[in-house]
């Protein structure tokens, strides 16, 4: 482990990714605890309200606060903030009661103000990332969105990528007829161009269902367009491995096929599978991203960044006049990059033959 | 000695090109109707130069390859079968009797898997839960039986040099407690320093485990001085078999003679005639090369015929100008 | 007359592993020099060095002087070939190399001469065969006549017999003495094997671990081998007659170096029967007496 350790020092931009994408799935473990509030909530009197979190420091010491704001224009729904008025934000504030994990009441969260605890306090309600249109918190929602968001990936790619071995390893190391077979449908799929396909298939399909099924069914599409390309260069692999001495050694110890495949074969093509999972997160990511942006993906009252973005980030002139609206977007970036940097240090570590370029 | 193997009329053949447009007259016949017996504890040297036939031959004993007609018997300790790739359990049973140890031990072992894993993930499959720390043992047995030591278990094939990766490989061969070995040039790929040290080692584990091993080479000299006996291949038959003394003594086959005399062991060069061998199905395969062939050659495969019995064991020659 | 090819303290790294540490050796007109040694040796790297075809990530140090009629044939005869050009156009190729005005039918005429030198029967109708058609011992025998195409002084052989069955390999040795003899062509012979060089070489000079350990006239060396790594590689050797029955192996112990972890000694010292604490703690120096040369602490024949 000691060279691993090296290794990570070594590329500060993966190490600095790994722990960007711990803290972001950490926060999406936990995202009752850390956001303030619920994210379907409307804050009737705090539309499209910027970031309102300010800092203080006088003689007590120095900390966050709330400053009040008030609007100025209800009709481009600008605000300015009201001088001398703040509220104090606390640590392990006592707030609104959301379930936590669907299971047991939660009424502390990370941060938070008086807002919920005492209505006759005038306290204001803490936005860090301000508001949408419908007075939601940007901030809370985009951490709630992130359960979807950042999970879409891994179910995806679990599904495509199981579906590319089973199928790609079959046609590789059974050969024949399997193989003309499979790499015909493949083709087939790959030809057929992918958005077209996506929207297909979603069309065809009933246009009222829970966020739930819609979650689990985009999944499906994407996973189903995404696996023949894989399923290709695995089948191009196990080729190439099959002629090895010791896959025929294996089946002079009677291994059984499917033994071999999965015990011999399989690992040797570990850097390229570890390779294609990290960077087909991001690509369920934004496939996620885009079906929402369609309007064919989670719709109200589930919320992902893609629905956020689709929602809010879709014309300039919001987006010039309620600039944190493209938080989710900037999400988005980070996540993709992360896996990206990630994905080549990890090809590094898997294979034992891989020449490190120093 | 009891016979182990007995070896009928092996014969096999592989189209010379493949795909949709190759045509299906074009073939390579690698074996032409070997007949072979294998005594149970004896070694068996099988010498030939590339294309002879010599690796499809023991491949096929193996049913690596399967071959196109005549059965390969084997006598267990129990009973004897012919070996059918088509009854699972009986080819089973079979593999873990007869191994096959591969050239070059950089492809044999798989390099992501420990010492550990790949001397036991054959056995595994079939080993019910409590048997497993049984299994443990045997891989600690088989590493000192080849010199290796109980730390080398955890280790991968990368971190060892070439000829203790072929010690490696003998180790897995012998986990299933096996009587035939059948060894495929495996010093062929080993720097020379160093071939020794394998050769020593087989020879002591044939005494330690009374294997019986078929060693296939291209080297006479290296061949004879391992077997008990010799088989000479060339283009898909036998032809010439004796004692390893008798044939060093008393060469018969002019092929045979030739290999003695264009080895590096005789400090002489003997220039012969250049002459592409050649896949035919008819005649005697050396023919073209041959100092001794007349017209019958060419039209008659010679059969191997018994010229002689010395004491180590009988002398048989495939030739039609060789008289007993 | 002065060496056709002379190498001198040749010294060759990639990237911090040295492949070479000091070789030194010179060729002279008409006599065949055997260059032997194991994965390790540094034997092919300093007959590449030699014939200045190292790339760019070789660092070499040393001197290399040779003559520019310098010819050198490979290992693997298969892969030395273009697949998609015919043997003519392969001869056409090469000659225009040197002359590039030379015509088709020129091109035809010479290269059947050299393919009659190297003994390729009806050479003029196989010119339009292609490499896969020719068996290895055959493609061999091609690159030869290539390389005598430059009609060249020195002719070096990177294991040229290694990839080819016996009875083939005696005849392209064969060959190979014979060009010697008739075109006074100097060879040096490359092998691992040190019966098959034995067979071919004047001069022997025996590599390990990137350093010479052993120079002398091949006879000599063989019957009288003053370093410990030379008799151990030809005691080991299987002679003809033995058997295992009654006649037991001359082994060498542990393996051959690693050029990564170089020992700070004599490379020889892991495995050598006769080492003592003097020989791992420094290189042995080279000393030499007229055509001999060993690198030894305790050799086993005075010079």
């Amino acid at each position: 482990m000691n060279g691993w350790m090296k290794r990570m020092v070594r590329r500060p931009l993966a190490f600095g990714s790994l722990i960007v994408l711990v803290v972001l799935y950490l926060a999406m473990a936990f995202c009752e605890f850390l956001a303030p509030y619920d994210p379907n909530r409307l804050f009737e009197h705090y539309s499209d309200l910027p970031p309102n979190l300010s800092w203080y420091s006088n003689e007590m010491g120095f900390g966050p606060q709330v400053q009040t704001m008030s609007m100025v224009n209800d009709v481009t729904q600008q605000y300015a903030r009201v001088k001398g008025e703040y509220t104090p934000v606390h640590l392990f504030a006592q707030g609104q009661t959301v379930p936590m994990w669907g299971l047991f009441p939660l009424s502390i969260h990370l941060f938070g103000t008086d807002f919920d605890r005492d209505p006759q306090a005038k306290a204001q309600p803490i936005f860090l990332f301000g508001t949408d249109n419908l007075g939601r918190d940007v901030f809370s929602r985009i951490l709630y969105g992130s359960r979807i968001s950042l999970t879409i990936g891994f179910v995806g790619v679990f599904l495509s990528l199981s579906l590319a071995l089973v199928f790609g390893g079959m046609a590789g190391y059974f050969g024949g007829v399997w193989d003309w077979i499979i790499m015909r449908l493949c083709e087939f799929i790959i030809l057929v161009p992918g958005l077209y396909l996506i929207l297909f298939l979603r069309s065809i399909l009933s246009d009222h269902m829970d966020s739930g099924q819609s979650y689990m069914l985009i999944t499906v599409i994407l996973s189903f367009v995404g696996w023949p390309g894989t399923a290709r260069m695995i089948r191009g692999m196990v080729h190439a491995v099959k002629r090895q001495d010791f896959v025929a050694n294996a089946r002079l110890e009677s291994m059984p096929s499917l033994s071999i495949l999965f015990r011999h074969i399989v690992p040797q093509m570990s850097s390229i599978l570890i390779l294609s999972v990290t960077l087909g997160v991001p690509g369920f990511i934004l496939g996620e991203t885009a079906l929402s942006y369609l309007g064919l993906g989670i719709v109200d009252p589930a919320v992902s960044w893609g629905s956020m973005i689709n929602r809010d980030a879709t014309s300039v002139s919001n987006l010039i006049a309620f600039p944190w609206l493209f938080a989710p977007g900037i999400f988005l970036v980070i996540v993709t990059l992360a896996f990206n940097f990630i994905g080549e240090l990890l090809r590094d570590w898997a294979d034992p033959n891989w020449k490190e370029a120093s | 000695m009891s016979d182990l193997l007995t070896i009928r009329n092996l014969t096999k053949s592989f189209a010379l090109h493949a795909g949709l447009f190759s045509s299906s007259t074009d073939r390579v016949y690698a074996l032409m109707g070997v007949d072979l017996t294998l005594q149970a504890g004896e070694t068996y040297g099988l010498v030939g130069e590339s294309g002879s036939g010599k690796s499809t031959l023991a491949r096929t004993l193996v049913q690596l390859e399967v071959q196109d007609s005549g059965t390969v018997e084997y006598h267990g300790t129990d009973a004897s079968w012919v070996v059918d790739p088509t009854h699972k359990s009986r080819l089973e049973a079979y593999r873990r009797e007869v191994k096959y140890v591969f050239q070059d031990p950089s492809s044999s072992l798989d390099p992501r898997m420990s010492v550990r894993e790949l001397l036991t993930v054959g056995s595994r499959h079939r080993t019910p839960r409590k048997e497993r720390a049984d299994l443990e043992n045997r891989v600690m047995t088989g590493l000192e039986a080849v010199g290796l030591r109980p730390t080398d278990a955890d280790r991968r094939p990368s971190e060892f040099s070439g000829g203790q990766r072929q010690r490696i490989a003998l180790a897995r061969a012998l986990v299933t407690r096996p009587r035939l070995l059948l060894c495929d040039e495996v010093v062929s790929a080993l720097d020379v320093s160093v071939r020794g040290q394998i050769l020593e080692l087989l020879l002591d584990l044939k005494r330690r485990f009374d294997l019986a091993l078929v060693f296939i080479a291209h080297d006479l000299d290296v061949v004879a001085y391992m077997a008990d006996r010799v088989g000479v291949f060339y283009g898909g038959l036998l032809m010439e078999e004796a004692s390893s003394t008798e044939l060093t003594a008393r060469p018969l086959h002019p092929y045979t003679k030739l290999l003695y005399e264009s080895s590096p062991g005789s400090r002489t060069l003997a220039p012969v005639q250049a002459a592409a061998p050649t896949t035919r199905p008819k005649g005697c395969p050396f023919e073209p090369r041959c100092p001794l062939a007349v017209g019958r050659c060419r039209v008659e495969v010679p059969s191997l015929r018994v010229v002689g019995a010395p004491e180590g064991g009988v002398h048989k020659v495939a030739c039609h100008e060789v008289k007993g | 007359m002065a060496p056709l090819l002379s190498v001198q303290d040749l010294r060759v790294t990639f990237g911090d592993v040295q492949a070479v540490r000091g070789v030194s050796f010179f060729l002279n007109s008409g006599e065949c020099l055997g260059i032997v040694g194991e994965s390790g040796s540094g034997k092919s790297v300093s007959a590449w060095a030699a014939a200045g075809l190292l790339g760019k990530d070789a660092k070499i140090q040393g001197t290399i002087v040779r003559s520019p009629r310098t010819a050198m044939i490979f290992q693997e005869p298969s892969r030395s070939f273009d697949p998609i050009m015919n043997l003519e156009n392969t001869f056409l190729e090469t000659f225009r190399v040197q002359k590039p005005k030379t015509t088709r039918e020129e091109a035809r005429d010479r290269a059947v001469a050299l393919l009659g030198e190297v003994h390729i029967a009806g050479a003029r109708d196989r010119l339009g065969s292609f490499p896969h058609q020719f068996s290895g011992g055959m493609l061999q025998r091609v690159m030869i006549a290539l390389a005598l195409a430059g009609d060249p002084e020195v002719l070096l052989c990177d294991e040229p017999t290694t990839a080819l069955d016996v009875t083939i390999q005696a005849q392209i040795l064969a060959l190979l003495k014979e060009l010697q003899t008739k075109r006074h062509l100097a060879l040096v012979f490359i092998s691992h094997d040190l019966e098959t060089v034995a067979q071919v070489a004047d001069r022997l000079l025996v590599l390990y671990g990137g350093l010479v350990l052993e120079e002398g006239r091949t006879a000599e060396v063989l019957d009288h081998p003053a370093h410990p790594y030379t008799k151990a590689l030809w005691d080991s050797r299987v002679r003809r007659g033995t058997h295992y029955l009654t006649d037991p192996l001359i082994l060498i112990g542990g393996q051959p170096p690693d050029p990564r972890v170089p020992e700070p000694g004599c490379p020889f010292a892991p495995r050598c029967g006769r080492v003592r604490p003097e020989c791992r703690a420094g290189i042995p120096p080279l000393e030499s007496a007229g055509p001999r040369t060993r690198r030894c602490f305790f050799p086993l024949e005075a010079l």
